[in-house]
């Protein structure tokens, strides 16, 4: 009898974990604001041990996005970066070319799929469009961004929103 | 040494928004302490729970009821 009660607290203390486990994907999905039926979590740089993260790279620029989602019902992958912050003043520019330098290399990755942004703040979400004008300009700028790193003094110190015509989410023109 | 050829999404992101700022930081991120709560906040999304805690729990509740039924 101690030995099944034993064993009957054994496997409800599991069966606890396990639903816990589940439970800590959607957190991530809940992050975004996304549903977890639809939106299947391929990969996470979050605090979602279960799930890895995927690494993206494309012509010398790399990085992990926070989380990568697919559509289950049409060819679409979500790239979603967290901002610990609220929303306020809206998405800075780093931000947005973050999330657009990910979307540019995911194209590259699932050629056959949509590729959209998302950004999270702690109180509001807001979808990138991609701009493929924007991606190639930070493209090219990889030269020069690695040699001011390298030397400490940028040869252009001219912003890429002073460059070129930058619109934010929102249709709002960066200034 | 060849150089780098490489550069993270995030250093070119913040490079395209100021590259004097960022050239003399040397990549380095503006403020240390944001940066860390910043990470903190990133980790414990989605955070998976520990086993240690539901093992310990589990033996806990083994030992209270060998206790209560000795």
């Amino acid at each position: 009898m101690d030995a099944l009660l034993i064993g009957l607290i054994l496997l409800f203390a599991g069966v606890l974990y396990w639903l816990s486990k589940g439970s800590s994907q959607r957190g991530v999905h809940s992050n975004f604001k996304l549903d977890s039926g639809r939106y299947k979590l391929l990969g996470t740089d979050l605090g979602a041990q279960e799930v890895g993260s995927i690494f993206l790279s494309y012509a010398g620029v790399n990085g992990k996005p926070d989380a990568i989602f697919e559509d289950r019902k049409k060819p679409c992958i979500i790239i979603g970066e967290h901002k610990a912050r609220k929303y306020k003043a809206g998405v800075r520019l780093r931000e947005y070319y973050q999330v657009v330098l990910y979307m540019g290399i995911a194209r590259r990755k699932w050629p056959s799929h949509d590729v959209k942004g998302l950004l999270s703040f702690d109180d509001k979400v807001v979808w990138v469009d991609f701009d493929s004008h924007v991606f190639q300009a930070l493209l090219d700028l990889k030269p020069e961004a690695i040699e001011g790193l390298r030397s400490g003094k940028a040869s252009n110190p001219t912003p890429l929103h002073r460059r070129m015509s930058v619109r934010l989410p929102g249709g709002k023109r960066a200034a | 040494m060849k150089p780098r050829q490489t550069i993270s999404v995030s250093k070119l992101a913040f490079y395209a928004e100021d590259p004097a700022r960022l050239s003399a930081a040397r990549g380095k991120a503006y403020n240390a302490k944001a940066a860390a709560i910043g990470e903190t906040k990133h980790n414990a999304i989605g955070r998976a729970p520990s086993k240690l805690l539901y093992v310990a729990a589990a033996i806990a509740a083994v030992l209270v009821y060998l206790w209560v039924t000795r």
